[in-house]
């Protein structure tokens, strides 16, 4: 596990060297304007980098090569999961590090900070949500199939963790929150969580069953 | 203890438009078989099969005297597997690529990575995309014998090389026979490696095992016979594999040659080499 780990971080060196500067570029115009849409993206990009580390590895026909190694299919497909969680979890933290430094350099209350914590958690949950609905697609379908829905991809979860972002707003600064609402939004996270296990055992039984 | 490394009975995998149909045979240690036959004969998809890369619709496979179904994870930290092309990313330089296989195989020996690297003057820091093809064959093979395996399986590991990167190949494949516990199964439609190198040899075609023998045995039975249509017909046909006919006459496989030139003394009899009997096999017909 850990040998395939390091080689997807070997694999994307180059491309979270130019991520990182990305970051920065959004970071500074799109932090100032709060909302969700910095962390949507940091989120996001954590969740794309999953499918090119499987689309890196279609290229090189790794799948054939590290089955020859004393790796299992289960160990392959948990990597993929695994990688996902690290890289949204540090797009995560560089979300949250964006929303603190804007309330705090706009001073606002402590529960501001709270409201950003979960406000940055629910995108992630949405973040996960779209990774545990690709990781499976790609490993029926492969990279080049999925490509449409990789297309999708870029556009779709963008709406959605934004118009996420301005609804848990709405939510949060409301008179009197919609009773529906609140609860969706409470169990957000915990659909993730379950869609992340449910699409992990998917991922392995297709996985499992592939000719390669 | 069983005194084969590899040993294939009846394996069969079917698809839509080719059948792997029923294939047998075994490879003693110290020993290296040759896996021959034309594109498609299903080199690629016996080794597969072996591998667990692709599901066996039928048949048994035990490697080093583990059953390739139950112990498909014991057997992979005693084998190493080289394939026709390189399977590495490109980003990635052989460095690299040791830091990861020593997190995957427990037997790695990165000394030994390292200096069957230098030994083949393979750059340490290069990208695998920015090296050539021989050097990238030979990466993959220090790669797959860094864990001290004892069987190596190499599907076309030879294909498309020079000749002189060829045969610096077929030398480490010598060597590594040297030790009785170690096997090699070398599959290649570059017949002339396995002349070279092949104790054994199967011979694949159509999904089909044609023959699975000692090379030498074979290569000692096996002739060519040249001759017109007349002499061909004094020819015992027990002694006749296969003929094809072209414009100056007729040509035939044929076994037991030296037995065969003592009761026809007169006729032109020449030994034949694997590609002979390959050709044979495939373009020519039966008496």
């Amino acid at each position: 596990m850990q040998g395939l780990l390091l080689k997807d971080f070997y694999n994307l060196k180059k491309t979270m060297g130019l991520l990182a500067v990305m970051l920065v570029v959004f970071g500074v115009v799109f932090i100032p304007q709060g909302g969700g849409l910095f962390a949507g993206m940091a989120i996001l990009m954590g969740t794309t980098l999953t499918i090119s580390t499987m689309s890196y590895d279609h290229m090189a026909k790794w799948d054939v090569y590290a089955l020859s190694m004393p790796v299992s299919r289960r160990q392959m497909v948990g990597e993929k999961y695994l990688f996902m969680l690290i890289a949204a979890g540090a797009g995560t933290l560089i979300a949250l590090a964006g929303e603190f430094v804007r309330l705090a350099s706009t001073g606002a209350p402590a529960s501001a900070f709270l409201d950003g914590l979960l406000q940055t958690v629910l995108i992630l949950s949405v973040g996960l949500l779209f990774g545990s609905l690709m990781l499976p697609l790609i490993f029926k379908f492969g990279v080049e199939k999925a490509r449409l829905v990789m297309l999708l991809s870029l556009c779709l979860p963008l709406v959605v963790v934004w118009g996420g972002g301005r609804l848990v707003q709405r939510s949060m600064y409301a008179v009197q929150p919609a009773s529906w609402l609140d609860q969706v939004i409470v169990l957000l996270p915990v659909a993730a969580a379950a869609a992340l296990g449910i699409s992990y055992l998917a991922s392995v039984r297709i996985f499992e069953k592939k000719e390669l | 203890m069983t005194e084969n490394a590899l040993e294939i009975k009846d394996l069969t995998k079917q698809y839509p438009s080719f059948l792997l149909d029923h294939i047998s045979f075994s490879i003693p240690k110290g020993c290296i078989m040759g896996l021959i036959g034309e594109n498609g004969a299903g080199k690629t998809t016996a080794i597969k099969a072996m591998l667990n890369l692709i599901e066996r619709d039928e048949g048994t496979v035990i490697i080093l005297g583990m059953d390739a179904g139950r112990d498909d994870q014991a057997i992979k930290e005693q084998v190493g597997v080289v394939f026709d092309d390189s399977h590495f990313h490109g980003n990635l330089t052989p460095l690299e690529i040791g830091a990861v296989l020593r997190r995957i195989y427990k037997g790695w020996d990165q000394d030994l990575y390292l200096r069957t690297l230098k030994a083949f003057a393979v750059p340490h820091n290069k990208k695998v995309s920015e090296i050539s093809k021989g050097m990238s064959r030979k990466l993959s093979i220090a790669a797959a014998m860094a864990h001290h395996p004892r069987l190596l399986i190499l599907d076309e590991a030879t294909a498309g090389l020079d000749p002189v990167v060829r045969e610096e190949i077929l030398d480490i494949f010598q060597d590594f026979i040297q030790d009785e516990e170690h096997a090699v199964l070398l599959s290649s439609h570059i017949t002339s490696d396995l002349d070279k190198i092949a104790d054994y040899v199967t011979f694949l075609h159509e999904g089909k095992v044609l023959l699975s023998r000692e090379k030498d045995r074979l290569l000692e039975s096996m002739g060519v016979l040249r001759c017109g249509r007349e002499d061909l017909a004094k020819v015992p046909k027990e002694y006749v594999v296969k003929v094809r006919d072209h414009q100056f006459g007729w040509e035939a496989l044929v076994q037991n040659r030296r037995e065969l030139g003592l009761l026809r003394p007169g006729l032109i009899l020449d030994p034949a080499s694997l590609e002979d009997i390959m050709l044979f096999h495939i373009r020519g017909r039966n008496l």
